[in-house]
């Protein structure tokens, strides 16, 4: 779940006009004519930014995550419906207290470097990520209340939990608790592993220039690929590269160019350029978990009061922010999840509208009266905002937020815009000196939602307690429509209690050459290179 | 000459631990903490960051945790990123020689063609070539170089495929890049050889080489060239200092391997160990060029040989 603030990727897709496939498969434009899928050739694919480390069990990092899925197979498969589905574990059993998980495995499959893989290999991974010399920062978190793991046989693993989690088997579709060979783990050491890789998926490691290229190949013998996978057996690319490109105009240059045949992170107002081009194809994937989203702290004088959180929701013209910034690119977001997400829900938000003038009726009814400069005051206190922004300017959050701040100002709130690097911003989270914040995740289960509102999460930027007992519930309550309704309950009461607005979606968008077909997307827009062919 | 080089090597000691010291102060005096930069994980309670500060041996007072990471540098180590958990020296020295071979390429670059167009304008001053070179160096200086290195990739490499725009492998994808850093330090240098030469031609002892029949070009390469070119070496050896660091910037247009991507990488992600570690072998790589820059002046200038060695 990522910070999206710091790591390089954008916002929303589809204007309402063409047919939005959701889930794995991305919207393509572009006029690519059919072609039958043929084994061979190398395609190079040019990211924003540098990679950290190729050791899932490490890093935190979404750009590294779009390596680490070609390289390591996951136990499970997040179909586009939000479905666990098998993948290195053909079935498994969830007891009735949730406690306990068994997974039987498939008996057909090899890690790269010839380890077999069995539940000896599955308990190894469980234990390598909770092992605090590991130093995980981001899987342990996924894995929640991990407790231990037992080889019942080579086929089977029983994994067991110390309380119920239901995130727990969503968590084990993603990239990060990809599994990793036992063997080759050991043999490099926790320091080199993450430079010397050594997975099950459908391509293996073959050399790494940190800061320039990570090169992989495709992995002979690969046969076990997941129900979502348009085709069985091995990739068809026999040559997979990952350029870093950092500087958009380079990249999409190189792109036209032909120096690579993808280029992603297109920046928001090329979008429409490259939909235009017809030498190449545009695709794009939204991302899921928690849309960027914008929090009132409510332990602040003045945004304790829910009618005045209340009415600076209405005084925002999001709509237009998000018009204006984004040039049409990218979606207002509907709700803290983002679609795509399991529990998603668009009608959370509905009856939410921007309305300076109810906005500035209620602050006065609220109490809040105009003072000679403008800025209202209610009992000798000014309602002055801290606005903490992102620092550097990721996404071009900071004009968004210039947009919002002149929309307060003109309902009579003072605003202070703070654009603060992410060390700095952790201190005036602590010091609890902000009134508004913003943030946004990526994410494959709904509990993302316990990082935004739950009392324990560093990120419930709106400090609210009020939602600790749902978000429990849900982590345990089974897969499934209450649990989903529990979430959309939760959403609803985020929005009306204006703890939070959603602002808009995160989109992954990747521009191609024309003859690059088939790329897909998981739900959190991991690209998947397995089905991915060039047309003749 | 041995003596010389053990003392300037001493000398820059106390300079280095000087960069460490205040590197290290800097990044925690700032107000903030990297874990939180660092976590994007599940529900990030307070426990976990707590945790993590633990494991990183944030929680120690700065006077253990400044001794213990300078007794580590002290042999070789610099420490484990927190982002990635890899050695920090080897992350280093994997990026160390391409952004050494681009500064040092636009060293060259700027040191040579800064004499020659200093030299050239000052020939011809006042004329037609020399409002042209004076308007470059102008320019050069003001122009920043992610601009002028967008500018060649869009011309020479996308319209007239001349050379390749990114990477970081052979002499051909050097060019750029070395051009992009240099054409600043070039406007510096050539602003600085003009002004010395034409300062240097009017001195008596140039009027005395005329007097003696000696032809214009003999009097400007053989005696005024040497003398106003002395106060530009000092500068190019300066000048190392700022080509390091632009080289931050041009390596992320180029998309070239080096320290520039690292050091970006590292402030993205608050990666503390490795921005000290990068900071701390370009601070050695400044005091290192210093040094050969002493004593290249003292090749150059007897005086300045015999008056270093004799103090």
């Amino acid at each position: 779940m990522p910070i999206r603030r710091r790591l390089g990727i954008i916002a929303f897709p589809a204007a309402a006009a063409l047919a939005v496939l959701s889930g794995c498969s991305a919207q393509s434009s572009g006029s690519a004519a059919e072609a039958t899928p043929a084994p061979g050739g190398s395609l190079t694919y040019a990211v924003s930014t540098a990679f950290g480390s190729f050791d899932p069990n490490v890093t935190a990092s979404v750009v590294d995550a779009r390596v680490l899925r070609q390289v390591y197979d996951s136990l499970v498969d997040l179909d586009a419906e939000g479905t666990v589905q098998p993948w290195l574990a053909s079935a498994w059993e969830v007891s009735d207290d949730g406690l306990t998980y068994t997974f039987t495995l498939r008996e057909d499959v090899t890690f790269q470097d010839g380890t077999a893989f069995d539940a000896e290999a599955v308990c190894y991974n469980f234990d390598r990520i909770t092992d605090p010399a590991t130093k995980s920062l981001y899987a342990v978190s996924l894995i929640g209340p991990y407790d231990s793991c037992s080889a019942k046989d080579p086929a089977t693993a029983v994994v067991t939990l110390k309380n119920a989690y239901t995130p727990f088997l969503t968590n084990l579709s993603t990239p990060f608790l990809g599994m990793v060979s036992p063997t080759a783990a050991e043999a490099s050491g926790l320091a080199d592993f993450g430079s010397n890789p050594v997975g099950s998926g459908p391509f293996r490691f073959a050399s790494y220039r940190p800061n320039s290229d990570v090169v992989l190949e495709r992995n002979p013998g690969y046969n076990w690929a997941p129900e979502s996978a348009e085709h069985q057996g091995e990739a068809y690319l026999e040559q997979l590269t990952f350029q870093i490109i950092a500087d958009a105009t380079v990249r999409l240059g190189s792109l036209r160019n032909g120096d690579v045949q993808a280029a992603d992170d297109v920046p928001a107002q090329q979008v429409s350029t490259v939909k235009q081009d017809s030498s190449l194809s545009y695709l794009e994937q939204t991302q899921s978990g928690a849309t960027y989203q914008l929090f009132f702290n409510t332990e602040r004088p003045g945004l304790d009061d829910p009618a005045v959180r209340s009415a600076l929701v209405k005084a925002m013209d999001l709509d237009s922010a998000v018009k204006a910034t984004y040039f049409g690119a990218y979606q207002r977001a509907a709700a803290p999840l983002a679609p795509g997400t399991i529990g998603y829900d668009e009608s959370v938000s509905s009856g939410l509208s921007y309305n300076a003038q109810a906005a500035a009726d209620e602050l006065t009814a609220a109490g809040w009266i105009p003072g000679a400069d403008g800025v209202r005051e209610k009992d000798g206190q000014r309602l002055e905002l801290t606005y903490m922004g992102p620092s550097p300017n990721y996404d071009n959050r900071q004009e968004l937020a210039e947009f919002l701040v002149q929309n307060l100002k003109d309902v009579g709130v003072g605003v202070d815009l703070e654009l603060l690097p992410s060390a700095q911003a952790f201190a005036m989270m602590e010091a609890n000196t902000f009134d508004i914040a913003t943030t946004s995740f990526v994410a494959v289960d709904p509990d993302i939602l316990s990082t935004l509102y739950s009392s324990g999460s560093i990120f419930n930027f709106s400090r609210t307690k009020a939602f600790d007992e749902d978000l429990n519930q849900a982590q345990t309550l089974p897969a499934g429509a209450e649990r989903e309704a529990l979430y959309a309950q939760i959403q609803a009461e985020a929005i009306s209690g204006a703890y939070s607005v959603p602002v808009y979606q995160l989109v992954y968008r990747v521009a191609t050459s024309t003859a690059v077909r088939d790329i897909g997307f998981d739900p959190a827009a991991y690209p998947k290179f397995h089905d991915t062919y060039l047309a003749q | 000459m041995g003596y010389l080089i053990a003392r300037r090597i001493l000398a820059g000691i106390p300079t280095l631990l000087g960069v460490t010291l205040v590197v290290f102060l800097i990044l925690r005096l700032v107000p903030g903490d990297p874990v939180a930069g660092l976590l994007s994980g599940g529900p990030a309670t307070p426990e976990l960051v707590a945790g993590l500060r633990a494991q990183f041996g944030l929680d120690q007072p700065l006077p253990v945790q400044y001794l213990s990471f300078l007794g580590d540098a002290l042999q070789g180590d610099l420490g484990t990123s927190y982002a990635t958990g890899q050695s920090v020296t080897s992350m280093i020295s994997g990026q160390l020689l391409p952004t050494v071979q681009l500064a040092f390429a636009a060293a060259l670059l700027s040191t040579v063609a800064g004499i020659g167009l200093g030299v050239l304008a000052a020939a011809v001053r006042n004329s037609f070539t020399d409002g042209l070179i004076r308007v470059f160096s102008v320019l050069g200086t003001a122009m920043p170089t992610f601009w002028i290195g967008l500018m060649l990739i869009l011309v020479v490499s996308f319209q007239f495929r001349m050379l390749p725009a990114t990477g970081s492998d052979g002499f051909q994808r050097l060019i750029l890049p070395a051009v992009a850093l240099a054409v600043p330090a070039i406007g510096v240098m050539t602003r600085l050889v003009r002004a010395n030469v034409l300062e240097v031609l009017g001195e008596n002892f140039v009027t005395a080489l005329h007097a003696k029949g000696l032809s214009y070009r003999t009097i400007l390469l053989r005696h005024v060239l040497r003398n106003a070119v002395l106060p530009a070496v000092t500068v190019a050896g300066l000048q190392i200092g700022g080509l390091l660091a632009g080289a931050v910037v041009v390596e992320t247009v180029f998309a070239r391997q080096g320290l520039g991507n690292l050091i970006l990488q590292a402030i993205t992600r608050n990666d503390y160990p490795v921005l000290q570690g990068v900071v701390i072998v370009i601070g050695a790589l400044v005091v290192l060029v210093n040094i050969v820059v002493d004593l290249v002046y003292g090749a150059v200038d007897p005086r300045i040989r015999s008056s270093l060695a004799g103090r």
